[in-house]
């Protein structure tokens, strides 16, 4: 699971072509509201517990371990092995963390260690779910705006990424049914002095688009 | 036939932060300390064949990595040449100069273009596939070893995508003419 932060679906519906590489891997648009408000730690807080904020208990931007249970801890008593690949002072990194799985975090704000780690995970194939974060759009987005040209070629490198990262689960998990998906956390919109903000309950902050693909197994 | 591309270790120009290209920069200490690590993760593998850049940084870490092997120079393994922005420091390349770059490669600076690089790299890829190695260890560069991705990938991965850290490691299995990345390493996994 690929989880860029802070892609809206106005951003994707008005730039399709820097989505091109998700698009071309990808054969499921599900269109979504997020939680409110919408920011990081609530909104990741529900995609992965399935629950209202209320009731996972981070109903602001705060990054408190989730102690209900959640879609971790599932997949840990089903006997999987799930793996978070995120840098460490990202909301992700902290709100599930003390579960009996694999936890990959980098010190630096920058997605190259995550992604290069996530490319050695996949090919290890040791783990049975892995997400992965990068925070490079929000982190650009919130500076200089979320239609920058700075800002949209994040998302180019975003798709780039999630584009190789689906090229080798098609080669390397043949074995394996696999769900890949592009999976953001909340929108954005513009505010004044060309710089971006979410958190609000509006068309642009919440609507998002996650999108998925099946690769089906193929070797015994 | 199994392939290792093994970055340099750390050297003078990475620890100043400065552009390297074919400037002929020395490992530093550190640089040395990544070579033995990345010696470590390969002890076990038995090459028949090892290929360096000329360069000295990455000569230096085949040395240090692969003792009592002797391996065979080639210029094709030089990093990107970055022409006139050959050790000059990142903070002094403008922002409009490193988009151009990072589009086209160094020509308009009187290095290589992206093109031309690619090229290159292609012309080694093409003398292991007509080779009949079984294990074959490549001492070579971040930008040469990020290039190969794209070419196998068919994807264009920035710079900054992809961490290929000092003696990163990357492993691609080579049937007929088919590249296959089957593993990739950075140095705090190794």
């Amino acid at each position: 699971m690929y989880n860029p932060d802070a892609i809206a679906q106005w951003i994707y519906e008005k730039y399709p072509h820097f989505f091109e590489s998700v698009t071309n891997n990808t054969d499921i648009e599900v269109p979504l509201s997020t939680v409110m408000p919408s920011v990081t730690p609530v909104c990741f807080g529900t995609m992965y517990t399935g629950t209202q904020p209320e009731v996972h208990g981070i109903q602001k931007y705060e990054k408190p371990v989730i102690t209900i249970d959640t879609f971790f801890d599932a997949l840990i008593r089903a006997g999987k092995k799930p793996a978070l690949i995120t840098y460490s002072r990202s909301s992700l990194s902290r709100i599930y963390l003390e579960r009996d799985m694999d936890y990959y975090q980098f010190e630096t704000g920058d997605i190259e260690d995550v992604n290069a780690k996530t490319m050695q995970v996949i090919l290890e194939d040791k783990h049975d779910v892995i997400v992965i974060y990068n925070g490079n759009y929000d982190k650009i987005m919130h500076k200089q705006g979320p239609e920058s040209p700075e800002a949209l070629a994040e998302i180019r490198l975003n798709s780039h990424i999630f584009a190789v990262i689906c090229r080798l689960v098609e080669e390397h998990w043949k074995n394996h049914n696999t769900l890949v998906g592009f999976a953001m956390d909340h929108g954005c919109h513009e505010i004044d002095d060309n710089c971006g903000s979410h958190g609000l309950d509006m068309d642009e902050d919440i609507n998002i688009v996650h999108l998925y693909k099946g690769f089906a197994r193929r070797e015994e | 036939m199994l392939i290792y591309f093994i970055r340099h270790g750390e050297s003078e120009t990475n620890l100043n932060i400065r552009l390297t290209g074919w400037y002929d920069t020395p490992l530093t200490e550190k640089g040395i300390e990544d070579a033995k690590k990345a010696g470590e993760f390969l002890k076990n593998v038995h090459f028949d064949k090892v290929f360096t850049s000329d360069l000295k940084r990455a000569k230096k870490t085949a040395d240090i990595a692969l003792p009592g092997y002797s391996y065979e120079e080639s210029k094709l393994l030089r990093e990107i040449n970055v022409g006139s922005l050959s050790n000059t420091p990142h903070s002094d390349i403008s922002k409009e100069t490193k988009k151009i770059t990072a589009k086209i490669g160094y020509s308009d600076f009187g290095g290589e273009s992206r093109d031309d690089f690619i090229s290159r790299i292609s012309l080694f890829m093409k003398q292991l596939e007509n080779s009949k190695y079984n294990t074959v260890a490549v001492f070579c560069h971040a930008g040469w070893m990020r290039a190969m991705l794209d070419i196998v990938t068919g994807l264009y991965l920035p710079r900054q995508s992809v961490n290929l850290g000092n003696c990163a490691i990357t492993i691609y299995k080579l049937n007929g003419t088919l590249w296959q990345l089957n593993g990739l390493f950075n140095i705090p996994s190794i």
